[in-house]
């Protein structure tokens, strides 16, 4: 198989790519010096593909909530009992798996026999074995995992928020599903979603350290053949209207303050590649001019005591669904959502300060940087830069060539308050 | 230490550097130690909050702010880190090394860090009132917050119980109760006090070159004078005879019950027993392979999380898991069905083989963060063993069956303590 490099000689790092006979799309990163390798093989799969189109039929699925995440655990369960976590045990890998809105994937680091363990992750992910005695023995276990999600409060504030954001589209929906959506998951219907979304065209293997590109390819030869290949999922589009289903959103439970999170729907989807990289990295700096420790805003609030340190912003911004968040914990969080919007529409009025947006690209571009500091990190990262068609050394230049005036366009599309939802984690009344 | 260097700016105040060219940052913390101690315990945790608000030069949140900005975002934090029955005052900044800049930072990376330490907002031998008054709110509610994490809640219940009267059972954050004792005034005096007594140490982790940086934190931490040196010595967690297991059930209103578990060990760190300890653990539950994993988990699935860990400081060990309010006596039984296996020697030499790699896999795994190199080798440092992250991997290496049995039996159960799920009109 052949492979093409893509070099970035600012951040002294390498990427080399090739696509496998059977659709497989297969990364390698160089990295020496590191006593670790990784490895992340992953389908753009995940809690939002709710339903199955089977591949060369018009049938379509309506699939249970948590079903990817289900798959994703039953993966590992191998013919005769044992599984992959003992065979992975026996080569000294630290083996695991997420899944996520949009992925699913599996993964291992190791210090040595990196071509055994990678003969081991490939193997288990194509050899699915699924019987009701351990479909039913990991409704259980998963059970235990969605109350232990119950319970968590970030959790909770931040599936409140996309419940309110999302009318229609699944991303609203808690990637385990509930105890009772996942005791509809069949071993049938789990062998359904394997052969569709498990084929390799819809995946990616990613692999970081000293590697020797031909002999990963052998592994991958044995177990990946083009006979799998089902070509591209075809994927139902949600129809999702622009505004959100409500702007408020409030649950109990027993925490000791109100937590809060205020979220931004992205109205634009479908995008994927450079455009997509461009769009993350301004609404990453605008979240940093806006509400960065470094802002008026910040230091305003957390004197009144209204903001603590704990508050901070996020971005997830990705092909089928996107929004920017910021949240904390707070007396009052309708007061810091009330506070957030005057500041957007202030900002919209004042304009942006030059001086301030050149600061703010030196964090991203720092931030960027240290995301090369660990090899796991980068597997994660850039498997999912690639499956959404970006190429991560475009980073740093991208980022030094926003224009303020890309930024204010940014800002009136993206931050807008019929478009905004706050979400309130508030504890349990005295007895 | 082979891997690591010292230097002493005066007695008691040492750099420790390490040399890493894979990373693309630079990396140094400052450590100033204290032993944990109720009366010292909740202004510990209040300095560092007080300390990341500014300083004389950067008078405000948002210039400091800036500072790290404009230095590509360095992070800078500033905390305590609990290690046996002592604790530190942290400072931390990470940078990223001038060979990817078209810009030389470490210079001024050192010199905040100077600023943060030698140099806070103070007038009239006084910390600023309204800094004060807004961070011990803000302590409160951290602690105050830790009912939030219903898993460390319960973890941390389990070790004031287990360790009642000891420096070890002691909440790092501090108490509520303690903070209307503390001013202005008197919490700059502990911390001048700190300053020129305890025990400090920088420790440096980079590409940097050594001669450069040594001589740049010497300059700049150059104030510090000879002190007595030397660290708190932890008293280990040792098995009693006829002991009574304290068993605690406190109910709560959560979808998910927690057990935790804590165990005597007694063994001194720096013996050879540590590492049949070591191996113990792994193979009883502390991997993906391990029996509380294979039974409490998979065979069972009483639980989604279930792990033990031993902490080599204090030499006890922990049981956390996750499960249902009725599942107690199913998932307490099976835990101390598998320990008895583990006494008598109920394990394969797969599982022992297994283990080795498992822990040679996370230990060199260690050398890849600049974050568990740090961690390693101030742990080393604070028990005085001279031991790199490759010998220890090799005295695993070579621990035997017999090693791990004795280990089993010498793990002594002490407190059970039971985080009880139940809807609210239950409690």
């Amino acid at each position: 198989m052949k492979f093409d490099v893509i070099e970035s000689k600012l951040i002294k790092e390498k990427i080399l790519y090739g696509v496998h006979q059977s659709g497989l799309k297969v990364y390698i990163i160089p990295k020496t010096g590191f006593c670790k390798y990784y490895a992340i093989y992953g389908t753009e799969y995940g809690s939002i593909d709710t339903k199955l189109k089977v591949p060369g039929t018009n049938e379509v699925i309506e699939l249970p909530d948590g079903i990817a995440h289900f798959l994703e655990h039953k993966l590992f369960e191998e013919e005769g009992g044992g599984n992959a976590f003992d065979r992975f045990a026996l080569t000294g890998a630290n083996s695991n798996a997420f899944t996520s809105f949009d992925i699913t994937a599996y993964l291992f680091s190791c210090t040595d026999s990196f071509y055994e363990n990678l003969d081991i992750l490939i193997d288990f992910v194509n050899h699915p074995y699924f019987t009701d005695e351990n479909v039913s023995k990991e409704q259980g276990i998963i059970g235990q995992e969605i109350k232990m999600y119950d319970d968590d409060p970030g959790w909770k504030l931040f599936f409140n928020m996309l419940q309110a954001m999302y009318k229609n589209n699944p991303v609203k929906t808690d990637i385990a599903g509930t105890v009772e959506s996942i005791s509809k998951i069949t071993p049938e219907l789990l062998y359904k979603c394997c052969e569709a979304f498990y084929n390799p065209s819809n995946m990616f293997l990613v692999m970081v350290g000293d590697i020797d590109a031909d002999k990963a390819m052998k592994i991958v030869d044995k177990y990946v053949t083009a006979e799998k290949d089902r070509g591209r999922i075809e994927r139902p589009k949600v129809d999702e209207p622009e505004t959100v289903v409500k702007r408020e959103i409030y649950q109990k439970m027993s925490v000791s303050k109100p937590q809060f999170m205020i979220g931004f729907k992205e109205s634009e989807t479908d995008i994927s590649g450079k455009e997509l990289l461009e769009k993350q990295i301004q609404t990453q700096i605008l979240l940093t001019l806006l509400f960065g420790k470094s802002s008026s805003f910040f230091i305003k609030l957390y004197e009144e005591g209204l903001i603590d340190g704990s508050f901070s912003s996020e971005l997830e911004l990705e092909k089928k669904y996107g929004f920017s968040s910021a949240g904390g914990e707070s007396k009052d969080p309708k007061a810091v959502y009330e506070r957030v919007l005057e500041r957007i529409e202030s900002v919209k009025k004042s304009g942006l300060d030059d001086e301030e947006i050149s600061r703010v690209k030196k964090v991203l571009i720092g931030a960027n940087l240290r995301g090369y500091n660990d090899v796991e990190r980068i597997g994660n990262n850039f498997i999912r830069d690639f499956m959404s068609g970006i190429n991560p050394f475009d980073f740093e230049k991208i980022a030094q060539n926003v224009t303020k005036e890309e930024l204010m366009q940014r800002l009136v599309t993206h931050f807008k308050a019929e478009n905004s939802v706050l979400s309130v984690i508030e504890p349990l009344e005295e007895e | 230490m082979k891997s690591i260097k010292t230097y002493e700016i005066s007695k008691g105040v040492n750099i420790r550097f390490f040399k890493s060219e894979k990373f693309k940052t630079n990396s140094i913390s400052l450590y100033i130690h204290l032993p944990l101690e109720r009366k010292t315990v909740t202004k510990a945790a209040l300095l560092p909050r007080i300390l990341k608000r500014g300083s004389q030069k950067y008078p405000t949140l948002t210039e400091l702010s800036r500072q790290t900005e404009e230095l590509y975002g360095a992070s800078v934090g500033l905390g305590i880190a609990r290690k046996g029955d002592g604790e530190a005052i942290r400072f931390n900044i990470q940078f990223v090394s001038d060979k990817f800049l078209n810009d030389k930072i470490t210079h001024d990376a050192v010199e905040l860090l100077k600023e943060l330490v030698l140099c806070p907002k103070v007038e009239n031998e006084s910390f600023d009132k309204t800094w004060l008054e807004q961070e011990k709110e803000n302590l409160k509610n951290l602690i105050e917050g830790l009912i939030n994490d219903k898993k460390e809640y319960a973890s941390v219940k389990c070790n004031e119980i287990m360790f009642e009267g000891d420096p070890y059972g002691i909440f790092e954050y501090g108490y509520v109760e303690d903070l209307k004792d503390i001013d202005e005034k008197n919490l700059y005096e502990f911390y001048k006090n700190l300053l020129n007594t305890s025990t400090i140490d920088i420790f440096a982790n980079g590409s940097f070159d050594e001669d450069e940086v040594v001589a740049e934190l010497k300059t700049a931490f150059s104030a510090f004078a000879d002190r007595k040196g030397g660290y708190s010595k932890t008293k280990l967690a040792c098995p009693e005879e006829n002991i009574e297991v304290k068993k605690v059930v406190e109910p709560m209103p959560t979808s998910q019950s927690k057990l935790v578990m804590g165990f005597n060990c007694g063994i001194d760190p720096k013996s050879e027993d540590y590492y049949g300890l070591m191996m113990f653990s792994c193979v009883f539950g502390g991997s993906p392979f391990s029996k509380l994993f294979n039974n409490v988990r998979e065979k069972l699935s009483l639980a989604y999380y279930v792990f033990s860990s031993a902490d080599r400081q204090k030499s006890y060990m922990k049981i956390s898991a996750g499960i249902e309010a009725d599942k107690f006596d199913a998932a307490y039984d099976e835990i101390m069905l598998q320990i008895d296996k583990m006494k008598k020697g109920d394990f394969s030499d797969d599982e022992i083989l297994s283990a080795k790699k498992y822990l040679s896999t996370s230990l060199s795994s260690a050398n890849d963060s600049m974050g568990a190199i740090e961690n390693f080798y101030m742990g080393q440092i604070l028990i005085d063993n001279d031991e790199s992250i490759e010998e220890l991997i090799s005295k695993v290496q070579k621990v035997d069956r017999d090693a791990i049995i004795k280990a089993a039996n010498t793990v002594q159960e002490d407190t059970v303590y039971f985080l009880k799920g139940a809807q609210e009109n239950e409690v």
